[in-house]
């Protein structure tokens, strides 16, 4: 894009690839942390102070004067949504009952691919821009959603119920499955006091309340923990998790979409984000 | 599932359902991010 390049000038394709991948780097480290952090505030403020440090990043990125500032600024969105993103598919597997649990679970992919076509139109749109504002622009909004979610997550999401069993909470259960309009026919497991049982069989009970206190806990029942998914137990759905996401990873999407762009030139990039959506669809749709 | 029945559970919807896609709307923010690269 020329009005990025003439704010910070032609990047080299290393410096490139490292502006572009830097963002994960802090991502993947901070999503170590995210569970500690949802476990200790519980799960609404746990997403929302990934948010809002995803939102100081994006808006350092939109207000980059230098390409020093730029790199910074995806630092800390990376470190921001390593702490938002893990949190929230915990979120919803722990408040929807598991009949419907599939389908509702997959509401992050859907919109992480919805969000990718929307913004190829933005951007389709802000590239006509002359001044900087054509690169800007994107990240404003991204910054002013971030926020926006941030506050909305704060004040309306309820309290995981589970969350709140597991901390000891359990006059409060009740209340928050409630709040959840689930009715006790529907709530098949743990939080109202019955073993904690997927519909496979398996028994979470140490596993998530072991999770849930670690945070006070020793740096060696940490690495125990860790190490609790390979147990003998767990190994299969630990094995088969690796699976589906080593083969999501390695089929390339992501590669596409990068790439693409140089490529393909940007009418063929936004029909691209449409074909990804398109296909996201029957593959929610077999994975349930 | 007769069609006003499944209407009705599309128009109103559970509140976990409405609590889980406020959730799942961080993945958007996820999804410009992979744009923005």
């Amino acid at each position: 894009m020329s009005q990025f390049a003439g704010t910070f000038g032609v990047v080299s394709a290393t410096v490139h690839g490292l502006i572009v991948s830097s963002i994960l780097i802090t991502g993947a480290l901070s999503s170590f942390l995210a569970g500690h952090l949802a476990d200790a505030v519980g799960r609404p403020r746990g997403m929302s102070i990934g948010a809002v440090i995803f939102g100081c990043g994006a808006a350092l990125q939109a207000g980059s004067v230098h390409l020093a500032m730029l790199f910074i600024g995806r630092l800390i969105t990376g470190a921001g949504e390593g702490l938002f993103l893990s949190t929230t598919v915990v979120y919803i597997c722990e408040i929807v009952p598991a009949k419907g649990r599939g389908v509702i679970a997959s509401a992050p992919q859907f919109f992480i691919t919805m969000a990718l076509v929307v913004g190829y139109f933005f951007c389709y749109g802000t590239v006509n821009i002359q001044s900087s504002l054509a690169w800007r622009l994107p990240f404003a909004l991204q910054s002013g959603c971030a926020f926006l979610w941030a506050a909305l997550g704060l004040f309306l999401l309820p309290q995981s119920p589970r969350w709140l069993k597991a901390k000891g909470r359990l006059e409060e259960v009740e209340q928050a499955w409630l709040r959840l309009g689930v009715a006790p026919s529907d709530n098949d497991d743990d939080a109202t006091g019955g073993p904690s049982e997927t519909e496979a069989g398996l028994n979470l009970e140490p596993l998530v309340l072991a999770q849930t206190t670690a945070t006070h806990q020793s740096v060696k029942e940490d690495v125990h923990m860790l190490l609790r998914v390979f147990e003998k137990d767990v190994r299969k759905p630990t094995a088969l998790g690796v699976f589906m996401m080593s083969m999501t990873q390695l089929s390339g999407i992501d590669g596409v979409l990068y790439v693409s762009v140089f490529t393909t030139g940007r009418w063929v990039s936004w029909t691209n984000g449409l074909a990804v959506r398109a296909s996201s669809i029957p593959t929610s749709w077999f994975g349930q | 599932m007769a069609l006003p029945s499944m209407l009705s559970k599309v128009l109103h919807p559970p509140r976990y359902v409405v609590a889980s896609i406020l959730a799942g709307l961080g993945g958007a923010l996820f999804g410009c991010v992979k744009l923005l690269a």
